[in-house]
């Protein structure tokens, strides 16, 4: 079967879109349990923050230097080229005892210059499908193919709403980040209109991350309001629009453990496999990979 | 459906065991060149004991049906999610056992889940839902957002958030002492004696909750 891809986006920034990329990719390829998954990342955002955290500095310059990135894909497609997806594809870790693997299609700065190419503009129906093409290629080699998306709307988010098979949207619990929620169901409603529904990804799920634990408020719980207001919103979206998003379990808890794993350039897996948020990540991955599953009943056979 | 008590606590450990014995099973198949056939003959021997006397003793958990499991799933793991202690006490009172069996965990979700299964079996998908809405948070609706929605609190809290403030706290003493505690509840507000601080504050939450969430 070919990958499942899967867009981490909002574009509200700092809502964990790579933090979760990142770890629950990790999870799928390489967890002694529940791994075993051929995993790809695709580093979408020019602030190349999954990148950095997977490979490092050195790779990451080195990877800079001959282009060996995203960008390539879209530099080639200018030229009419079809980009040598083996070259810039590299190998971040595997399991021997799950059998899993976790590739990176590392993330480039120049991508920012993209959105000034005339040809990459927001109306070509042909600029939004580089990406879309481009894992054609290689989508019978992975089992999931994980984008992380830059906090905008931009032809990079774009791709990645035509290549995508469902978006899951990072979410922290605050008011901020709930009109995010808002924002994404609009453009995602826009953009369907104009490109067809159908030829976009499906807004399938929420996040909730960086949940602080109530013992520290004395008699008041912000995040239990945070939470009830989200399951507000997401009922009324699914009243008034049809779009039926699914909060997945459980919620990852607010921990320096994430930070400390930024530092030392490893994913949690690695860096603290039975802290309890890395623990939270696997129960989290689990969710998300049953709940693909009862949506594509042709995963259920496959399993 | 009645399960003998004994009959599921071998299942659960035959079950765990198969789970091992197949991840066995499979490293050394990965390795088969390397190793002398007969381990391989010997485990494949084991294997088909063990699967026979599953298809026995799980007959009925064999049996679950994918939708009850898929309904029951959702409150299943919210419910533990929020008291583990009391979902345990609650699975082995249903089930008539002292402990879980040697080898299961109720932290792990893979657990969670397998235990649904016997569940389901032993009693069904009605004492399933049952079970799972006796924690407090489930007498909430779950409606297959993945999390817990109190239709009624929230239906208060609008209304509420839309009132000036003298008025809720002039119309507060008539209103349905339920319906207030659930409410206040959902905004993150616990133990609270209704002095006018605290009404206060519940007004201020209803305030926002409404801002934040009408489309
Ligand atoms: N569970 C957590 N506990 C503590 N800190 C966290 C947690 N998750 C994320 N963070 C921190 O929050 C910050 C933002 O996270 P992250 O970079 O993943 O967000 P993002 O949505 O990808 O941001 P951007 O929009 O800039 O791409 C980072 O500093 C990260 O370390
Ligand atoms: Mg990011």
């Amino acid at each position: 079967m070919p990958a499942q891809i899967l867009a981490f986006l909002n574009f509200k920034g700092g809502v964990a879109k790579t933090t979760d990329t990142v770890n629950i990719g990790a999870v799928m390829a390489l967890h002694p349990q529940i791994g075993g998954k051929r995993v790809l990342i695709v580093d979408l955002d020019p602030q190349c923050n999954s990148t950095l955290w997977l490979v490092g500095r050195e790779v990451y310059r080195w990877v800079q230097e001959r282009d060996q990135t995203v960008h390539e894909i879209f530099r080639r497609s200018l030229k009419k080229l079809k980009p040598d997806m083996a070259s810039i594809i590299h190998p971040v870790d595997k399991s021997e005892l799950s059998g899993g693997r976790l590739d990176l299609l590392p993330g480039s700065f120049s991508c920012l210059k993209l959105e000034e190419d005339p040809k990459m503009l927001d109306d070509n129906a042909l600029g939004h499908l580089v990406l879309t093409k481009a894992l054609e290629t290689i989508k019978n080699q992975y089992d999931y193919i994980l984008l992380d998306c830059p906090p905008s709307w931009s032809i990079l988010t774009r791709n990645a709403l035509r290549a995508a098979h469902h978006v899951l949207i990072p979410y922290t619990p605050d008011y901020l980040a709930l009109e995010g929620i808002l924002w994404m169901r609009q453009l995602h409603e826009e953009f369907s209109q104009r490109v067809g529904i159908g030829n976009i990804a499906r807004l399938t799920g929420v996040i909730v991350n960086r949940v602080r634990n109530a013992a520290n408020h004395q008699y008041v719980n912000a995040h239990q309001q945070a939470i009830t207001e989200l399951g507000q919103v997401i009922e009324q979206l699914h009243q008034k629009h049809g779009y039926r998003l699914h909060v997945f379990q459980p919620h990852i808890a607010e921990t320096s453990a994430v930070a400390e794993a930024v530092n030392y350039q490893e994913h949690l897996l690695n860096k603290d496999m039975n802290h309890p948020v890395t623990r939270q990540f696997t129960a989290l991955t689990q969710d998300i990979m049953m709940h693909l599953r009862i949506l594509n009943p042709r995963m259920i056979e496959a399993a | 459906m009645a399960v003998q008590h004994q009959e599921v606590t071998d299942s659960l450990k035959l079950q765990k065991l198969i789970a091992r014995l197949r991840e066995a099973a499979d490293t050394l198949e990965a390795d088969e060149p390397l190793l002398d056939s007969s381990k391989v003959n010997a485990l494949n021997a084991q294997m088909e004991v063990l699967v026979n006397r599953l298809n026995q003793s799980e007959k009925e958990a064999l049996t679950v049906s994918k939708s009850d499991y898929l309904r029951a799933r959702g409150p299943w793991l919210e419910a533990w999610n929020f008291n583990a202690a009391q979902m345990e006490r609650s699975v082995l009172f249903a089930l008539g056992l002292n402990a879980l069996p040697k080898g299961i965990s109720k932290d792990t979700m893979s657990d969670r889940l397998h235990l649904l299964s016997v569940l389901l079996a032993a009693r069904g998908l009605d004492t399933v839902l049952e079970l799972s809405k006796a924690q407090p948070i489930a007498t909430l609706g779950y409606q297959d957002y993945g999390i817990a929605i109190d239709r009624k609190a929230n239906q208060a809290l609008l209304l509420w958030g839309q009132m000036p403030q003298d008025e809720f706290l002039q119309k507060m003493t008539t209103f349905d002492e339920q319906t207030i505690r659930c409410s206040a509840k959902a905004v993150g507000l616990s133990g609270a004696k209704w002095n006018t601080t605290a009404r206060r504050e519940l007004h201020r939450r209803a305030v926002r909750f409404a801002r934040n969430t009408m489309l």
